[in-house]
């Protein structure tokens, strides 16, 4: 707790250190004039200020207009010390920011009641914002547990959804092109029949890492979808485009060369793209957009495995 | 003439000797801005001594600040005069206390 006293009467600085050390208070500051409290307010974080509203040059009353305005410190709490027949500067002082005052001469009881009355809100005030802050990072780490899959570190279902429904009408508002890639690992069953499911996850987790670095732009999402079915959202993409980026994953996956020895199709671990593009208008024509995108994948198994596949039409 | 009695806070006891200097200092300030009639400087000067004394337990010393602040306001000068005296009388004769 740092307490500055500002007076121009040097008895009157050296009375209010003296009690408030003798209650306590280690660290003090004392300032005979404004400018001299500025410079001490610039190099120390001042919680509390005694402040003597009659000081010659700048009043106590402006002083604190400054402090709180100029200065920009808003939090700290400032305790007007004033004579009697200075009551009527009072209302001044509080617009100015003031929280209390004391009458001079200085009472040490009262002295002490306030300040220690203040020091207790600003303790108080500290301990909220430490547990706002706690609560702030707590929220932020929940938001982005909900929206991550646990398992691959990548969006999860539910994020796609939010994101997809956000895109869609981003796109329809822009008359712009939205693209939507879905994938499933090709005989996935058979993966984790043959490597267990430890290996399957060590599986899921390769490839979540590959997709997302393959994504180069920044509104590119990748999520896993389901089980082994992942989806890409690629906002203001056309379907040349989107097959270039289905074609970039495809290749890829087999370019890492896991071995996958129950495959019917490779040696090596594969995927079943199917792109969807729409260029919507409806209000809320993404769940078309998912279908079609979901047909081209079948499409794609049914051709075989390892292929990517569009859908045929237009999806708005 | 036997001096008032003054009771201090134990506690203050050490800043009592600078405490004295410095409102035996602002007497003779009031003396010579007495000298040169600089009325608005009293006035100011003698706030600052009604406000110091009382903190110190000095009461007489606050009120003969009032006193004088309200003559200079007034432009009384005899009270000046008189109360400004009777601060010096005061701080030269009183008898402190500590309890």
């Amino acid at each position: 707790m740092k307490i500055l006293i500002v007076d121009d009467v040097e008895s009157i600085r050296k009375l209010l250190l003296h009690i408030l050390k003798e209650e306590g208070y280690k660290r003090l500051f004392s300032a005979q004039s404004a400018e001299e409290a500025f410079e001490i307010l610039k190099a120390e974080e001042i919680d509390l200020i005694l402040m003597d509203i009659m000081m010659p040059d700048l009043n106590g009353i402006e002083v604190c207009r400054i402090i709180k305005n100029d200065l920009g410190l808003t939090d700290i709490k400032v305790i007007m010390v004033t004579g009697k027949t200075d009551t009527d500067y009072l209302k001044e002082a509080f617009e100015a920011g003031a929280m209390d005052y004391i009458e001079k001469p200085i009472n040490k009881v009262e002295l002490l009641a306030r300040v220690n009355s203040v020091v207790e809100l600003i303790k108080k005030e500290q301990e909220l914002q430490q547990t706002v802050e706690l609560l702030e990072e707590a929220n932020k780490e929940l938001e982005r547990m909900v929206s991550i899959d646990g398992l691959t570190q990548i969006a999860n279902r539910k994020f796609f959804d939010n994101t997809l429904k956000k895109e869609w009408g981003q796109a329809r508002r822009r008359k712009s092109k939205l693209a939507l890639l879905m994938l499933d690992i090709d005989n996935f069953k058979d993966y984790n029949d043959t490597y267990g499911h430890q290996g399957g996850d060590e599986c899921l987790k390769e490839l979540a890492k590959l997709f997302e670095r393959l994504l180069f732009r920044s509104g590119d999402l990748v999520a896993r979808y389901g089980g082994e079915e992942f989806a890409i959202i690629l906002p203001e993409t056309d379907l040349k485009g989107a097959k270039e980026v289905a074609n970039r994953v495809r290749e890829g996956v087999e370019g890492l060369q896991l071995e996958h020895k129950a495959s019917k199709v490779s040696d090596y671990v594969t995927v079943s793209v199917g792109v969807a593009v729409a260029e919507p208008k409806s209000k809320d024509g993404e769940k078309d957009l998912i279908e079609a995108a979901d047909r081209a994948l079948y499409k794609a198994k049914d051709a075989g495995r390892n292929k990517v596949k569009v859908a045929s039409e237009i999806i708005s | 003439m036997k001096g008032d009695k003054v009771y201090v806070d134990r506690d203050l006891k050490a800043l009592i000797p600078q405490f004295m200097n410095n409102r035996k200092e602002e007497v003779k300030q009031l003396k010579e801005l007495f000298a040169t009639d600089n009325l608005e400087e009293i006035e100011s000067l003698s706030h600052a001594i009604k406000g110091t004394g009382g903190g110190y337990g000095f009461d007489k010393v606050t009120e003969l600040g009032r006193k004088i602040e309200q003559a200079a306001a007034q432009e009384k000068r005899e009270q000046i005069k008189e109360s400004i005296t009777e601060l010096e009388e005061h701080l030269e004769m009183v008898e402190i206390i500590y309890k």
